[in-house]
């Protein structure tokens, strides 16, 4: 049964339940652990847990531990000052490596697991009761206790129930990469983004007059009835402006975020408005979770995408959709931050994996986009930036949208110009990177002819009937950015450095303003070595914007709003309130 | 709002290196297990049409250089209220079509876009009289050996102005296949090498 695990003196599988406020550090509860060789169950109550200084089972390389969704547990490890185990293996990570492509009807929980290797669980309302239970903090009575330690060991139970099916087909390197990720992960989650929480707060309390003022100056155009998106007004509007929407298959509007976000590059008159639905759509704002301590956390995620990236909330998490609100990340006094990312990741690891000598050279230059204008003949070999600004942008457009496998029809749209010349882009892509292409071509292929593909580390795609080529052609790209991501947090967390948050291609860190140009230094070298491990020597640039305290870190894209909406609060509060800048 | 006042201190957390034992993984060592991405598949192309004619007036297009990318063919062009068809006319049957079918030089031509096509261009008939459209097209045709031309229909003059694109480097994409083949693919079904053939039988009036 435990084969591939024969090296490992002790395998433990751990559940803890904890209470905690959204963006406040977890209060473990209990704690149960499971040894599979012995069959030992360890169960441990809240006044124990803190009395202990290191964990009741083994932590060493000799040891490994299980666990589901494991950042969850380790956090606990934080707030108890235990060691992290050496070894961690998260059969969520495993389930979604395993399962990734093919529908999971009970989903990805610990009991959609269970349900999808036919085992029997408890019941979701079970489950559900007695997370309520551990959520509503105590004191518990001595039979809640019972019921919460019992639902716990539950949990414990269903891990070494898994473990088989699990391992069975499982690479322990690979399963091991993915648990340190996790291991790092939870250190992240802990330490979460520092906000202006003071701000934050006068922010809150003066909303509700805020957003009725915010409709007023943004939408000029009366698209807004009240605080209501009025559909039927913003088509006039966009009949009016002369902006071809996308509409549904239906024949609506399509009102995505993501539509909103593309329109709005092409159309800079959307923008203010893809802003204020960002804003006002989900109350993005009161969701928020910013702790006690000043500090937004929340679960990252990781393994969440099909493609392995994160997936945290977009209300919860500062880094969603609406840009502005980045604006409240502030680096607590003496403290500084840096927001370090890989230079046109996406583009550089397309080159780098296809080999194409060409797509390489258009990367090694700086400046990818004016270098594919020269090599497709379109801008001189001796044009600038600034002297082909509008060719450029094109050919920058081109290469975006090929990474997303994008027609002519969506180039068009995007590049606001007629369908002949996106094919005209789309032909000189075809023509400048034809090794490029043909790896695409080959992914795309292999994906239909075997039913899978993979990442250098392995994360798994399993391509199911009607899969979309589009995504077939993006997941080697998108799914090794990601494995760089992880390779570097894993690294940099080692390396003791403070990562905030990870941000799809970017790390934010955070460090004491004397160290600070060291931290950055450090992080980048880590960066650039992940990208070679990925790209097989290649590396990436990466691109760095830091933050003192006092300033505070502002997201060019949300900048115009943010100015918007302190203009609102000042109107509404009063200007008592003192604004650093970013 | 004061800084101080904004601001709560927080204390690093990041668990520092000495205090962890991890699992000994080092990102470097992680190249040695590095699986492939070449995702090689053996895909390939094939060609089931390849339309016979001149090339869109629009296109660039490179003609393949070397004889054994052209060859001299009888043709029969039918033309009819569907549409026009071109037919090979095999050599032992040239007298059962006297005066109906033309000679042709058919040559193998590609567009910027790497679609081929079998040109045909007339050649001069037995009086040696030639078509200054088809003088010019077989001019052409020589020039795109060696550069990206396109044929512009001049009417006033009756014949071809010939474009010629200043420094496009890119090498033509030529399709994998024999000139036999490519002919067999571009005429499939339009051969003309029996009396019996359905084309000989109108032209008699038996069908």
């Amino acid at each position: 049964m435990i084969s591939n695990f024969d090296q490992f003196e002790e395998i433990c599988c751990v559940d803890f339940e904890f209470a905690g406020g959204d963006g406040d550090r977890q209060k473990p509860i209990c704690m149960v652990a499971q040894e599979l060789r012995s069959g030992r169950e360890i169960r441990v109550w809240e006044d124990q847990l803190f009395r202990l200084s290191e964990p009741p089972y083994r932590t060493d390389k000799g040891a490994r531990f299980i666990g589901y969704y494991v950042p969850a547990e380790l956090k606990c490890h934080l707030v108890l000052g235990w060691p992290l185990p050496a070894n961690v293996v998260d059969f969520y990570a495993e389930f979604r490596c395993q399962t990734n492509g093919r529908k999971v009807f009970a989903g990805n929980s610990l009991l959609g697991a269970l349900e999808y290797f036919g085992l029997n669980s408890m019941s979701v309302v079970d489950k559900k009761e007695m997370r309520d239970l551990a959520l509503r903090g105590g004191p518990w009575s001595e039979r809640e206790r019972g019921e919460l330690l019992d639902y716990c060991a539950e949990d414990t139970t269903a891990l070494a129930r898994l473990f088989p099916k699990l391992t069975a087909n499982m690479n322990i390197q690979d399963a091991l990469l993915r648990g340190a990720y996790m291991r790092a992960l939870s250190v992240i989650e802990d330490t979460g983004v520092p906000i202006d929480s003071e701000l934050l707060d006068y922010l809150r309390t003066a909303w509700d007059d805020i957003q009725d003022r915010l409709i007023e100056k943004v939408d000029t155009w009366g698209i807004y009835e009240g605080s209501r998106f009025k559909r039927v007004n913003f088509e006039k509007w966009l009949i009016e402006s002369g902006i071809p929407w996308p509409r549904l298959d239906t024949g609506s509007l399509d009102l995505k975020d993501e539509t909103f976000r593309q329109m709005a590059k092409i159309y800079p008159s959307v923008q203010p408005l893809h802003e204020l639905r960002a804003t006002l759509g989900k109350m993005r704002l009161s969701k928020l979770a910013v702790g006690e301590d000043g500090r937004n956390r929340t679960l990252l995620s990781g393994f969440a995408a099909k493609t392995s990236r994160n997936l945290p909330s977009s209300n919860k998490y500062v880094f969603g959709p609406a840009r502005w609100i980045r604006g409240l990340i502030k680096p607590p006094s003496g403290l500084g931050l840096a927001y370090i990312d890989w230079s046109q990741q996406e583009l550089g690891i397309a080159a780098a994996l296809s080999g194409d000598s060409a797509m390489l050279a258009a990367y090694e230059s700086g400046d990818f986009y004016l270098q594919f204008g020269k090599q497709a003949g379109v801008i001189p070999p001796h044009g600038t930036k600034e002297t082909h600004a509008n060719e450029r942008e094109l050919f920058k457009q081109c290469s975006l949208g090929v990474n997303y496998g994008m027609g002519a029809q969506s180039l068009a749209l995007r590049i606001d110009k007629p369908e002949i010349e996106a094919r005209r882009l789309l032909g000189l892509h075809r023509k400048t990177y034809p090794r490029y292409w043909q790896w695409s071509d080959n992914v795309q292929d292999y994906g239909y002819l075997h039913g899978q593909l993979w990442t250098v580390f392995r994360w798994n795609l399993h391509v199911e009937e009607h899969a979309n080529p589009r995504s077939l052609r993006n997941f080697p790209v998108q799914a090794n950015g990601s494995e760089m991501l992880r390779l570097a947090c894993i690294e940099a967390v080692k390396q003791g450095i403070q990562v905030c948050g990870p941000i799809h291609d970017a790390l934010l860190v955070e460090a004491p303003l004397n160290e600070l140009d060291e931290v950055v230094a450090r992080t980048r070298v880590v960066m650039a070595r992940a990208s070679r491990v990925i790209l097989n020597g290649f590396e990436l640039r990466t691109d760095m914007k830091k933050v003192r305290y006092p300033h505070r870190y502002m997201d060019v894209g949300g900048k115009a709003m943010w100015n918007i909406v302190m203009e609102c609060l000042v109107e509404v509060i009063g200007s008592g309130i003192k604004i650093e800048s970013a | 709002m004061t800084e101080e006042k904004s601001q709560s201190q927080t204390k690093l957390m990041a668990v520092p290196k000495e205090e962890q034992e991890d699992n000994g993984l080092e990102i470097s060592s992680l190249s040695q297990i590095r699986a492939p991405q070449d995702f090689n598949v053996e895909v390939k192309k094939v060609w089931v049409h390849i339309p016979v004619g001149r090339p869109p007036k629009q296109e660039f297009i490179r003609v393949r250089p070397g004889d054994e990318w052209s060859d001299t063919l009888g043709l029969y062009e039918k033309r009819s209220e569907w549409g026009r068809e071109i037919y090979v006319v095999l050599p032992s049957m040239y007298d059962a079509l006297t005066g109906e079918f033309s000679i042709y030089r058919v040559i193998l031509a590609v567009t910027r876009r790497d679609k081929p096509y079998v040109w045909p261009i007339k050649l001069p008939g037995p009086d040696g009289r030639h078509n200054t459209w088809h003088s010019t097209a077989l001019e052409a045709a020589s020039l795109a050996k060696e550069k990206w031309i396109r044929l512009q229909p001049n009417q006033d003059v009756g014949a071809y102005d010939v474009l010629v694109a200043e420094n496009q480097n890119f090498d033509p994409m030529w399709p994998d296949l024999s000139f036999l083949e490519l002919i067999n693919i571009a005429f499939k079904g339009r051969t003309i090498r029996d009396p019996d053939h359905h084309i000989i039988r109108e032209l008699r009036g038996a069908i």
